[in-house]
């Protein structure tokens, strides 16, 4: 068998399957809450997710929609911080929340078993917190510290450069929340924060796991089904008024060190533009991927860094392009020259169709390890939800990955990528 | 809780393969551990086995590039080296199964040595040890810390190496001799799960691992970590903005079931909101602004870890006072909080079994600790734990004398 044994050739590929978004059920609440009912995979656990149109993007001040959400955990009518903690940790079960500039998202990940003596903490948590004031203080002398340590981080100070030079500081999508804001989070502006935003009308439930939906749906009912249902926020969001402003140019954030952090970018697109897909697809092959052109430049054949990477990213109401690396101070200036460089090759001689299939077998391929576990559909219809997407866009880059061809690369690439116009953030020391 | 399911056989070359059956989605998974690691170095060429991990991805005998035949056919990998092993993993969908044996099988067969490309990992390798040890506020304490714990096992130095020097000199002749003395398939466990055949995986084995020869292999018997009797201190500044305390313990092996009371400490110790750590250093007493815990369990002796950042204004002196309080209320803990750290625990060992990687690694790791049925039998030691174990693993292991700490401090004011 061994005499015959080809090492030098690969085996013959086969063709590549999708894993669709699965057919999921929609029923709801007496009140009207919409819960999304999705069983999945083989292990009987559950994830019940509890998502509001809230979040940065909808918040008086900064910082409150985050305090809102972690100080929501901090003590309700019935149980002290640490009952609540007990309770849940005696059940096997985990309550997190996630706030972005879209949402605000309360999980509750348990084996399934225990939903029926978890769930009404979590109806404690989002119904009746006390936002007690001692944790919020000790929360934010908390986050007063990190704030001086994040400060001694090169990749911190060039993310909030960024962030800050691609949006403005006060746009919600390029603010970092600095040491003056704390002092305005307030106890009451949470209260009222909570109040205003955190109701039936704002919410959409989800369930994914292993799980009978019947029963589900009578402790969903029991917990979230009698709340008063509630006129959903109306208005639109801030950065939908507020023209995000770009500086573009050369900036450096000063540290001493051994490397910098680099941030190079420019303005993108919103979510919905309909060459979205196409540039995540772009984008991927030059940057987005650990076999992409600037990782095999600047990493594999120049040694200049642990790991290079672009993105496109997107947000609601706008979105942008960014390369991101860590490397020594005596390859800050390479590097950039080398991330420009290619960003021409790929605007003026596209790609080849050999090197659109590879990037195109390996994004369909990685819906297999995007789309295995509950916890991770959980977090597809929570993005869904959090950009107003149907359900059936999920599936939308398929299409587009099945349909581009090579000869699009590089226009794309030409109209969208502007290499003369980024703004270039080096955070660290520069060489002389 | 349910059981994971395997079977396992070995090849003549010495090759031990472990297959695991899960249907519920077309995807595979290749996890491959070498039993070797940063305590096979010599003291004078540590980070080597690190090193050595970034250069099986830099081409083998028949394939000039191993990711990009991977990829394109919808898979990707990684791999990662501690102080005992080395473990590469994939995943891709199940019906290109064929390409990982292809893939695998010639990196254990023969790696492509050329100096060129050791030239550009070594710089790599230096820029990774910068981003995650040398340019972090407090991103080098451990290295202080193992190299003050240990003082005659290997495990005194961190895997990326107890210096960049030590990866500058590294040669290409280190390279070939270190692959010959530990990439074998006498010295390996290859797991693979998902959504694919055992009769075909075990095909697939025989054609593509068979014809390797088995290799001896360059073990050395290890200098032994003597028992430690008076407590150690060391003190480091770097530009950080508060003082932080680090502390080591030494504990027994990971084969050694007295592990798993000292790993149960930690959790009670760090485990979430409800952890002594937070309740009282952080949230009473409030002199740290951020405390954790966490135990090694090593193949020799290893090492539960107890750190905190100091809190603003608060003496280092004060810190270590309220620490030795939380001690003391380990050494008191109620059969009540047991009884919950071991319901969190048994919980997230089933969350852990949504993943396929996880399930493949957790039986890479058993079989390497001695018995791949510790994947289900796990659980059930933490569950037999009583309440007097803990308490008396809290007065044993966190003792002043059986202690190395590191005070990382702020460069003092000009």
């Amino acid at each position: 068998m061994s005499d015959t044994l080809i090492r030098s050739t690969p085996p013959a590929a086969r063709p590549l399957h999708n894993i669709p978004f699965p057919a999921f059920e929609l029923r709801h609440l007496d009140n009207g809450v919409p819960v999304y009912l999705l069983p999945y995979g083989t292990v009987p656990v559950a994830e019940v997710q509890a998502i509001f149109k809230a979040g940065k993007n909808y918040q008086p001040g900064i910082g409150i929609a985050r305090y809102t959400a972690r100080n929501m955990s901090e003590g309700t009518a019935s149980y002290d911080t640490l009952t609540l903690a007990r309770r849940l940790d005696e059940a096997g079960a985990w309550l997190s929340s996630e706030v972005e500039e879209e949402h605000i998202a309360f999980k509750l990940a348990a084996v399934a078993t225990k939903l029926p003596q978890t769930l009404p903490l979590m109806q404690e948590v989002l119904q009746s917190p006390v936002f007690p004031a001692m944790e919020l203080h000790q929360m934010k002398d908390r986050a007063l510290q990190r704030m001086s340590v994040n400060e001694q981080k090169t990749s911190w100070l060039a993310q909030r450069a960024f962030k800050s030079r691609m949006f403005g500081a006060d746009h919600p999508y390029g603010v970092t929340i600095r040491r003056e804001d704390m002092a305005s989070i307030t106890r009451d502006k949470l209260v009222d924060y909570h109040a205003a935003m955190l109701h039936p009308g704002n919410m959409t439930l989800t369930v994914t796991g292993r799980f009978d939906v019947d029963a589900v749906m009578d402790m969903l009912q029991a917990a979230f089904g009698t709340q008063p249902m509630r006129t959903p926020h109306q208005g639109p969001a801030r950065p939908a008024q507020m023209p995000p402003v770009f500086t573009p140019g050369f900036h450096q954030v000063p540290l001493e060190g051994m490397q910098a952090s680099l941030r190079l970018g420019h303005p993108g697109m919103d979510r919905f533009h309909p060459d979205y897909h196409r540039m995540v697809i772009v984008n991927t092959l030059l940057g987005g991927y650990f076999g992409s052109r600037l990782m095999k430049n600047i990493r594999e054949e120049k040694g200049y860094t642990y790991g290079i990477y672009s993105g496109w990213a997107a947000n609601r109401y706008a979105g942008y392009f960014v390369v991101q690396a860590d490397v020594g101070n005596a390859y800050i200036r390479p590097t950039i020259a080398e991330v420009k460089a290619e960003m021409y090759q790929l605007m003026e001689h596209g790609a080849s169709e050999d090197e659109l299939e590879l990037v195109r077998n390996y994004m369909v391929g990685r819906t297999m390890d995007q789309r295995e576990t509950p916890f991770q559909m959980s977090d597809l219809l929570r993005y869904a939800f959090a950009m107003d997407l149907p359900l059936q866009e999920l599936d939308k880059r398929f299409e587009v990955l099945r349909d581009i061809r090579a000869e699009e690369i590089g226009p794309l690439a030409a109209q969208y990528l502007k290499p003369e116009e980024m703004t270039e953030i080096v955070a660290g020391a520069l060489p002389a | 809780m349910s059981q994971i399911q395997y079977t396992t056989f070995t090849l003549d070359n010495g090759l031990k393969v472990i297959i695991h059956e899960d249907h519920a989605i077309p995807k595979a998974v290749m996890n491959i551990l070498y039993r070797v690691g940063a305590r096979d170095e010599d003291e004078q060429r540590t980070g080597f086995a690190h090193l050595f991990e970034h250069l099986m991805f830099e081409g083998s005998r028949h394939i000039p590039r191993y990711d990009e035949p991977l990829q394109r056919v919808g898979g990707q990998n990684n791999a990662f080296t501690t102080n005992d092993i080395t473990n590469y993993y994939l995943t891709l969908p199940s019906n290109q199964l064929e390409t990982a044996f292809w893939l695998e099988s010639d990196r254990m067969l023969e790696l492509a040595f050329s100096q060129e490309k050791l030239d550009i990992q070594k710089s790599v390798v230096i820029e990774e040890y910068k981003q995650r040890y040398l340019n972090q506020p407090y991103g080098d304490a451990y290295i202080h810390l193992r190299d003050l714990h240990f003082q005659q096992h290997p495990y005194k130095w961190p895997t990326i190496g107890k210096e960049i020097r030590h990866i500058e000199e590294a040669t290409l002749e280190d390279v070939e001799r270190f692959f010959y003395g530990f990439y074998a398939p006498n010295n390996a466990t290859m797991v693979i799960a998902g959504d694919v055949d055992p009769t075909e995986v075990r095909q697939l084995s025989e054609k593509w691992f068979g014809p390797i020869p088995s290799r001896s292999l360059s073990k050395h018997p290890l200098p032994q970590e003597p028992v430690q009797t008076a407590p150690r201190t060391r003190t480091v500044y770097g530009d950080v903005p508060f003082p932080a305390v680090y502390k080591m313990y030494h504990i027994p092996a990971h084969t050694d079931k007295a592990y798993y009371v000292a790993d149960l400490l930690t959790d009670l110790l760090s485990s979430g909101k409800s952890s002594l750590l937070f309740q009282h250093l952080v949230r009473d007493r409030q002199v740290s602004s951020g405390a954790s815990a966490f135990s090694w369990g090593a193949y020799d002796p290893g090492m539960i870890s107890v750190d905190g950042r100091v809190a603003d204004g608060v003496s280092v002196a004060d810190y270590e006072t309220a620490l030795e309080e939380v001690f003391e209320q380990l050494r008191n803990i109620s059969d009540d909080e047991i009884t919950r750290i071991k319901s969190k625990l048994e919980a997230s060992f089933i969350m852990q079994q949504t993943t396929l990687l996880n399930k493949a690694m957790s039986l890479a790791f058993s079989d390497a600790l001695g018995d791949p049925d510790l994947v289900n039998t796990t659980p059930e030691i933490y569950q037999a734990i009583t309440p007097e174990e803990v308490r008396a693993a809290a007065a044993r292991y966190l003792a002043p004398e059986n202690c190395s700490t590191l005070y990382y401090l702020p460069h003092p004011k000009a």
